[in-house]
Protein backbone atom coordinates (compact mmCIF):
# COMPACT_ATOMS: atom_id res chain seq x y z
CA UNK A 1 0.00 0.00 0.00
CA UNK A 2 1.43 3.41 -0.92
CA UNK A 3 1.75 6.00 1.44
CA UNK A 4 -1.33 8.95 2.16
CA UNK A 5 0.83 11.37 -0.26
CA UNK A 6 1.59 9.17 -3.07
CA UNK A 7 -2.17 8.17 -3.37
CA UNK A 8 -3.36 11.33 -3.41
CA UNK A 9 -0.63 12.08 -6.16
CA UNK A 10 -2.21 9.48 -8.14
CA UNK A 11 -5.73 10.61 -7.50
CA UNK A 12 -5.06 13.70 -9.03
CA UNK A 13 -3.53 12.49 -12.07
CA UNK A 14 -5.93 9.89 -12.54
CA UNK A 15 -8.78 12.79 -13.28
CA UNK A 16 -6.82 13.72 -16.33
CA UNK A 17 -5.53 10.02 -17.85
CA UNK A 18 -9.69 9.56 -17.37
CA UNK A 19 -10.07 12.37 -19.33
CA UNK A 20 -7.73 11.59 -22.17
CA UNK A 21 -9.06 8.07 -22.19
CA UNK A 22 -12.33 9.06 -22.74
CA UNK A 23 -11.48 11.76 -25.54
CA UNK A 24 -10.07 9.10 -27.70
CA UNK A 25 -13.58 7.56 -28.48
CA UNK A 26 -16.60 6.66 -26.85
CA UNK A 27 -16.01 3.88 -23.95
CA UNK A 28 -17.76 2.19 -20.89
CA UNK A 29 -16.76 1.62 -17.55
CA UNK A 30 -15.44 -1.97 -17.67
CA UNK A 31 -13.39 -1.15 -20.91
CA UNK A 32 -12.15 1.83 -18.67
CA UNK A 33 -10.93 -0.41 -15.86
CA UNK A 34 -9.12 -2.99 -18.42
CA UNK A 35 -7.61 -0.09 -20.34
CA UNK A 36 -6.16 1.41 -17.03
CA UNK A 37 -5.10 -1.92 -16.10
CA UNK A 38 -3.72 -2.93 -19.09
CA UNK A 39 -1.46 -0.09 -19.66
CA UNK A 40 -0.83 1.74 -16.65
CA UNK A 41 -1.30 -0.79 -13.58
CA UNK A 42 2.14 -0.08 -11.79
CA UNK A 43 2.34 3.68 -12.23
CA UNK A 44 -1.39 4.30 -11.33
CA UNK A 45 -1.89 1.02 -8.96
CA UNK A 46 -4.08 -1.42 -9.72
CA UNK A 47 -8.10 0.00 -11.12
CA UNK A 48 -10.85 -0.02 -9.03
CA UNK A 49 -14.23 0.39 -9.67
CA UNK A 50 -13.97 2.37 -6.56
CA UNK A 51 -11.77 4.93 -7.48
CA UNK A 52 -12.73 5.06 -11.04
CA UNK A 53 -16.43 5.54 -10.79
CA UNK A 54 -16.45 8.69 -8.33
CA UNK A 55 -14.46 10.39 -10.63
CA UNK A 56 -16.48 9.61 -13.55
CA UNK A 57 -19.43 10.98 -11.37
CA UNK A 58 -17.42 14.25 -10.47
CA UNK A 59 -16.47 14.36 -14.05
CA UNK A 60 -19.82 14.00 -15.47
CA UNK A 61 -21.42 16.38 -12.41
CA UNK A 62 -18.57 19.31 -13.98
CA UNK A 63 -19.96 19.01 -16.81
CA UNK A 64 -16.66 17.70 -18.25
CA UNK A 65 -18.17 14.71 -19.89
CA UNK A 66 -21.87 13.14 -20.92
CA UNK A 67 -23.18 9.45 -20.84
CA UNK A 68 -25.57 7.88 -23.23
CA UNK A 69 -27.36 4.48 -21.92
CA UNK A 70 -27.36 1.98 -24.39
CA UNK A 71 -30.55 0.17 -22.89
CA UNK A 72 -29.80 -2.94 -25.15
CA UNK A 73 -26.36 -3.81 -23.92
CA UNK A 74 -27.18 -2.24 -20.51
CA UNK A 75 -24.21 -0.21 -20.88
CA UNK A 76 -23.54 3.63 -20.04
CA UNK A 77 -21.06 5.31 -22.82
CA UNK A 78 -18.83 7.98 -21.68
CA UNK A 79 -17.50 10.77 -23.95
CA UNK A 80 -16.01 13.97 -23.90
CA UNK A 81 -18.19 17.71 -23.67
CA UNK A 82 -17.05 20.40 -25.72
CA UNK A 83 -15.74 21.77 -22.05
CA UNK A 84 -13.88 18.60 -21.42
CA UNK A 85 -12.42 18.80 -24.45
CA UNK A 86 -11.08 22.63 -23.17
CA UNK A 87 -10.05 21.22 -20.08
CA UNK A 88 -7.99 18.34 -21.12
CA UNK A 89 -6.26 20.68 -23.38
CA UNK A 90 -5.57 23.15 -20.44
CA UNK A 91 -4.41 20.35 -18.32
CA UNK A 92 -2.08 18.56 -20.88
CA UNK A 93 -0.56 22.02 -21.64
CA UNK A 94 -0.16 22.51 -17.74
CA UNK A 95 1.49 19.17 -17.28
CA UNK A 96 4.05 19.33 -19.48
CA UNK A 97 5.33 22.39 -18.06
CA UNK A 98 4.86 21.27 -14.84
CA UNK A 99 7.11 18.16 -15.30
CA UNK A 100 9.43 19.62 -16.78
CA UNK A 101 9.64 21.86 -14.27
CA UNK A 102 9.43 19.59 -11.29
CA UNK A 103 11.98 17.03 -12.83
CA UNK A 104 14.90 19.62 -13.01
CA UNK A 105 13.95 21.14 -9.91
CA UNK A 106 13.77 17.50 -8.00
CA UNK A 107 17.40 16.77 -10.10
CA UNK A 108 19.04 19.43 -8.08
CA UNK A 109 17.55 17.56 -4.91
CA UNK A 110 18.38 14.52 -5.37
CA UNK A 111 22.39 14.84 -6.47
CA UNK A 112 22.78 16.94 -3.43
CA UNK A 113 20.99 13.68 -1.04
CA UNK A 114 23.53 10.99 -2.75
CA UNK A 115 26.17 13.58 -2.29
CA UNK B 1 -25.44 -10.80 -9.70
CA UNK B 2 -24.11 -8.94 -6.62
CA UNK B 3 -27.99 -8.09 -5.49
CA UNK B 4 -26.92 -8.44 -1.38
CA UNK B 5 -23.89 -5.73 -2.38
CA UNK B 6 -26.38 -3.56 -4.28
CA UNK B 7 -28.95 -3.42 -1.81
CA UNK B 8 -26.13 -3.10 0.89
CA UNK B 9 -24.83 -0.15 -0.56
CA UNK B 10 -28.62 1.37 -1.41
CA UNK B 11 -29.31 1.10 2.77
CA UNK B 12 -26.44 2.94 3.56
CA UNK B 13 -25.72 5.77 0.67
CA UNK B 14 -26.38 9.26 1.66
CA UNK B 15 -26.80 10.86 -1.68
CA UNK B 16 -29.85 12.53 -3.49
CA UNK B 17 -32.46 10.44 -5.30
CA UNK B 18 -31.42 11.00 -8.27
CA UNK B 19 -27.24 10.48 -7.91
CA UNK B 20 -28.82 7.10 -5.75
CA UNK B 21 -30.51 5.83 -8.75
CA UNK B 22 -27.50 6.13 -10.97
CA UNK B 23 -25.09 3.95 -8.78
CA UNK B 24 -27.30 1.30 -8.11
CA UNK B 25 -27.54 0.84 -11.95
CA UNK B 26 -23.99 1.00 -12.47
CA UNK B 27 -23.70 -1.36 -10.19
CA UNK B 28 -25.54 -3.72 -11.87
CA UNK B 29 -23.52 -3.00 -14.97
CA UNK B 30 -20.23 -3.62 -12.89
CA UNK B 31 -21.34 -6.80 -12.32
CA UNK B 32 -22.75 -7.77 -15.32
CA UNK B 33 -19.96 -6.20 -17.09
CA UNK B 34 -17.59 -8.43 -15.28
CA UNK B 35 -19.90 -11.97 -15.59
CA UNK B 36 -19.16 -11.07 -19.40
CA UNK B 37 -15.62 -11.02 -19.09
CA UNK B 38 -15.72 -14.37 -16.75
CA UNK B 39 -14.74 -12.86 -13.97
CA UNK B 40 -16.87 -14.13 -10.57
CA UNK B 41 -18.84 -11.93 -8.17
CA UNK B 42 -16.45 -13.26 -5.58
CA UNK B 43 -13.83 -11.26 -7.82
CA UNK B 44 -15.79 -8.56 -8.48
CA UNK B 45 -16.38 -7.94 -4.21
CA UNK B 46 -13.13 -8.03 -3.45
CA UNK B 47 -12.28 -5.23 -6.18
CA UNK B 48 -14.51 -3.04 -4.82
CA UNK B 49 -14.44 -3.81 -1.44
CA UNK B 50 -16.98 -3.81 1.57
CA UNK B 51 -20.56 -1.94 0.70
CA UNK B 52 -19.06 0.44 3.63
CA UNK B 53 -15.58 1.40 1.82
CA UNK B 54 -17.53 1.52 -1.43
CA UNK B 55 -20.22 4.34 -0.21
CA UNK B 56 -17.95 5.78 1.45
CA UNK B 57 -15.26 6.67 -1.72
CA UNK B 58 -18.49 7.78 -3.39
CA UNK B 59 -19.88 10.00 -0.56
CA UNK B 60 -16.02 11.76 -0.58
CA UNK B 61 -16.52 12.41 -4.40
CA UNK B 62 -20.04 13.19 -4.50
CA UNK B 63 -20.34 15.47 -1.23
CA UNK B 64 -17.97 17.86 -1.57
CA UNK B 65 -19.97 20.32 -2.54
CA UNK B 66 -23.47 19.45 -0.68
CA UNK B 67 -21.07 19.23 2.57
CA UNK B 68 -20.00 22.88 1.92
CA UNK B 69 -24.00 23.86 1.48
CA UNK B 70 -24.98 22.43 4.96
CA UNK B 71 -22.22 24.51 6.30
CA UNK B 72 -23.59 27.78 4.51
CA UNK B 73 -27.29 26.58 5.60
CA UNK B 74 -26.07 26.56 8.96
CA UNK B 75 -24.47 29.88 9.19
CA UNK B 76 -27.75 31.67 7.32
CA UNK B 77 -29.97 29.96 10.30
CA UNK B 78 -27.69 30.91 13.29
CA UNK B 79 -27.78 34.43 11.35
CA UNK B 80 -31.67 34.34 11.02
CA UNK B 81 -32.28 33.25 15.27
CA UNK B 82 -29.41 36.07 15.74
CA UNK B 83 -31.78 38.71 13.78
CA UNK B 84 -35.54 37.47 15.38
CA UNK B 85 -34.02 37.36 18.51
CA UNK B 86 -32.53 40.89 18.00
CA UNK B 87 -35.94 41.85 16.73
CA UNK B 88 -37.67 40.24 19.74
CA UNK B 89 -35.45 42.09 22.54
CA UNK B 90 -35.90 45.24 20.63
CA UNK B 91 -39.40 45.91 20.06
CA UNK B 92 -39.73 44.37 23.47
CA UNK B 93 -37.85 47.50 24.84
CA UNK B 94 -39.89 49.84 22.99
CA UNK B 95 -43.13 48.33 23.92
CA UNK B 96 -44.96 49.75 26.56
CA UNK B 97 -48.50 49.79 27.47
CA UNK B 98 -50.87 52.57 25.32
CA UNK B 99 -51.73 55.35 27.52
CA UNK B 100 -48.82 55.27 30.07
CA UNK B 101 -48.14 58.59 30.55
CA UNK B 102 -44.31 59.20 30.16
CA UNK B 103 -42.52 56.19 30.45
CA UNK B 104 -43.60 55.53 33.69
CA UNK B 105 -41.62 52.35 35.00
CA UNK B 106 -44.39 51.53 37.51
CA UNK B 107 -47.37 49.39 38.19
CA UNK B 108 -49.98 50.48 36.45
CA UNK B 109 -53.74 48.63 36.02
CA UNK B 110 -53.88 48.40 33.01
CA UNK B 111 -54.19 45.45 30.28
CA UNK B 112 -52.25 44.90 27.54
CA UNK B 113 -55.08 43.76 25.03
CA UNK B 114 -54.28 41.60 21.73
CA UNK B 115 -53.43 38.12 21.19
CA UNK B 116 -50.83 36.76 23.57
CA UNK B 117 -49.14 34.19 21.55
CA UNK B 118 -47.78 36.53 19.18
CA UNK B 119 -45.06 37.68 21.21
CA UNK B 120 -43.72 33.90 21.46
CA UNK B 121 -43.60 33.64 17.68
CA UNK B 122 -40.43 35.28 17.04
CA UNK B 123 -38.19 33.67 20.38
CA UNK B 124 -40.10 29.94 18.74
CA UNK B 125 -38.64 30.67 15.50
CA UNK B 126 -35.39 31.76 16.30
CA UNK B 127 -35.33 28.77 18.83
CA UNK B 128 -36.23 26.50 15.93
CA UNK B 129 -33.70 28.22 13.58
CA UNK B 130 -31.04 27.83 15.82
CA UNK B 131 -32.10 23.82 16.55
CA UNK B 132 -31.73 24.15 12.34
CA UNK B 133 -28.52 25.55 12.22
CA UNK B 134 -26.89 23.52 15.00
CA UNK B 135 -28.01 20.09 13.53
CA UNK B 136 -26.45 21.14 9.65
CA UNK B 137 -23.16 22.17 10.98
CA UNK B 138 -22.96 18.97 13.21
CA UNK B 139 -24.17 16.47 10.02
CA UNK B 140 -21.11 19.20 8.45
CA UNK B 141 -18.50 18.28 10.83
CA UNK B 142 -19.20 14.77 10.97
CA UNK B 143 -19.05 13.91 6.97
CA UNK B 144 -15.67 16.32 7.53
CA UNK B 145 -14.22 13.80 9.80
CA UNK B 146 -14.26 11.06 8.12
Amino acid sequence: MDSKYVRQFKKGSLEMVLLCLISRKETYGYEILTELNSRGAQALGYAREGTVYPILYRLEAAGLIRCRTDAQAGRKYYSLTEKGREVLEELLRFWKEYTGWVSAFIEDCTEQEGS
Amino acid sequence: MGEDYIRQVKKKLAVSGREKREILRDLEEIFRSAAEEGETEEAVKRRLGPPEAYVRELEEALGEKRGRGSLYGAIFLAALAVLLTGIFLWAKALQKPEDVIGWADGMTDLQVTGPSYLPLLFPAAAALFLAAAIFLAVRYVKRRKR
